[in-house]
């Protein structure tokens, strides 16, 4: 059984009423979906937040939801969507604050963390999401232009920019 | 030119993909007690729900009630509000259309005080405080008219009792009827 069959497997369990589906669903996606939050925010609670709220959101409509071996998609949209609101809100635009750091051992690995980061922070919000879609959750062209809403061409010219962007401010840190 | 805007979007294609792919490598893990928290919100709000949906069955069920009892109340206690001005002639009509009239053989028109009968024909009416019709036949037209005076200002019930050949009570209504002062007086 392939990961994506199982996780089609717990969707339909949660949608049965299973809370150990709803349980094991959320452990199989979390990690994915806080990655994708953290380096989307750069702050570590904000990124807890949006990961919480998009479970929450997406979990409570579960029942909703037609295709389940959409539900990483559904997912991914949802948060990206809870980003762009929370970022409308006049204070909390600029995005990036760098002044929260993620649980890790390695100080190696602080670092890097921070140079993405801070690489990161120079992109706009239209550019930094098809770049962590594709490059770092690795979508396809294709899910990533579903999750955002856009042409796949659209997520070739953004990609680009993004990528220039990233590379140049990266190679500088 | 051209070879070179490649090579440098090949070159930042790689160097993006390169920094992302060790961020993915990296154990980025969210708080332990992230799941715990998500399912217990999801059980507290559902819990809530279930609660809000009860109580908005039972706020349902109490305006459907109330309802009923309002129709209920405008439809079988046969009461009916109208508005006169007081020293002036008022024609009262009875609507008998919801009632069987061929079984009806007479009413009874009974006035509160302070409300007179009033006809220019037979003004000796005006002494009366009930008055008995009868009729033989069934009525052309399911309308009891009559004309009454109203000598103070306020609300005053008059009653009509509808009876059968063996003068059993068919039908009551009670009409409600507030004497107004006339403007300008």
């Amino acid at each position: 059984m392939t990961e994506s069959d199982e996780l089609t497997k717990l969707v339909l369990g949660a949608q049965s009423g299973d809370e150990g589906a709803l349980s094991d669903l959320i452990e199989a996606t979390q990690r994915e979906l806080f990655r994708f939050t953290y380096y989307l925010c750069g702050n570590n609670q904000l990124a807890h937040d949006l990961c919480q709220d998009t479970f929450i959101k997406v979990l409570e409509g579960i029942g909703n939801l037609k295709e389940p071996h959409r539900f990483k998609s559904w997912l991914f949209t949802m948060a990206k969507n809870l980003y762009l609101d929370h970022n409308k809100s006049s204070k909390n635009k600029g995005h990036v604050s760098l002044d929260s750091s993620p649980d890790l051992e390695s100080s190696e690995d602080k670092q890097k963390v921070m140079e993405i980061r801070q690489a990161l922070s120079h992109l706009e919000a239209e550019e930094r999401i098809p770049l962590l879609l594709v490059d770092l959750e690795g979508h396809s062209y294709q899910e990533a232009a579903q999750i955002i809403g856009i042409s796949e061409d659209a997520l070739r010219s953004r990609l680009h920019r993004a990528r220039q962007t990233f590379s140049l401010k990266y190679k500088k840190s | 030119m051209s070879q070179g805007k490649h090579s440098q979007h090949d070159e930042a294609k790689l160097i993006t993909q390169q920094a992302l792919h060790q961020a993915r490598q990296m154990d980025l893990q969210p708080s332990p007690y992230m799941r715990t928290r998500i399912l217990a919100e999801l059980r507290d709000r559902k819990s809530r729900k279930q609660a809000v949906s009860l109580w908005k069955r039972v706020a349902a069920g109490c305006f459907t009630m109330a309802v009923g009892v309002l129709i209920w109340t405008s439809m079988f206690t046969g009461k009916a509000s109208f508005e006169a001005i007081v020293n002036q002639p008022y024609v009262v009509r009875v609507e008998m259309t919801e009632l069987q009239t061929e079984l009806i053989a007479g009413a009874e028109i009974s006035l509160p005080d302070g409300v007179t009968f009033y006809s220019e024909s037979y003004p000796e009416l005006k002494e009366k405080r009930s008055l008995d019709l009868a009729w033989n036949g069934s009525l052309n037209r399911p309308v009891l008219p009559f004309v009454i005076h109203g000598e103070h200002k306020g609300t005053k019930e008059v009653k009509v009792k509808f009876f059968d050949r063996e003068r059993n009570i068919v039908a009551e209504r009670a009409l409600g009827i507030e004497f107004l002062e006339k403007s300008g007086s």
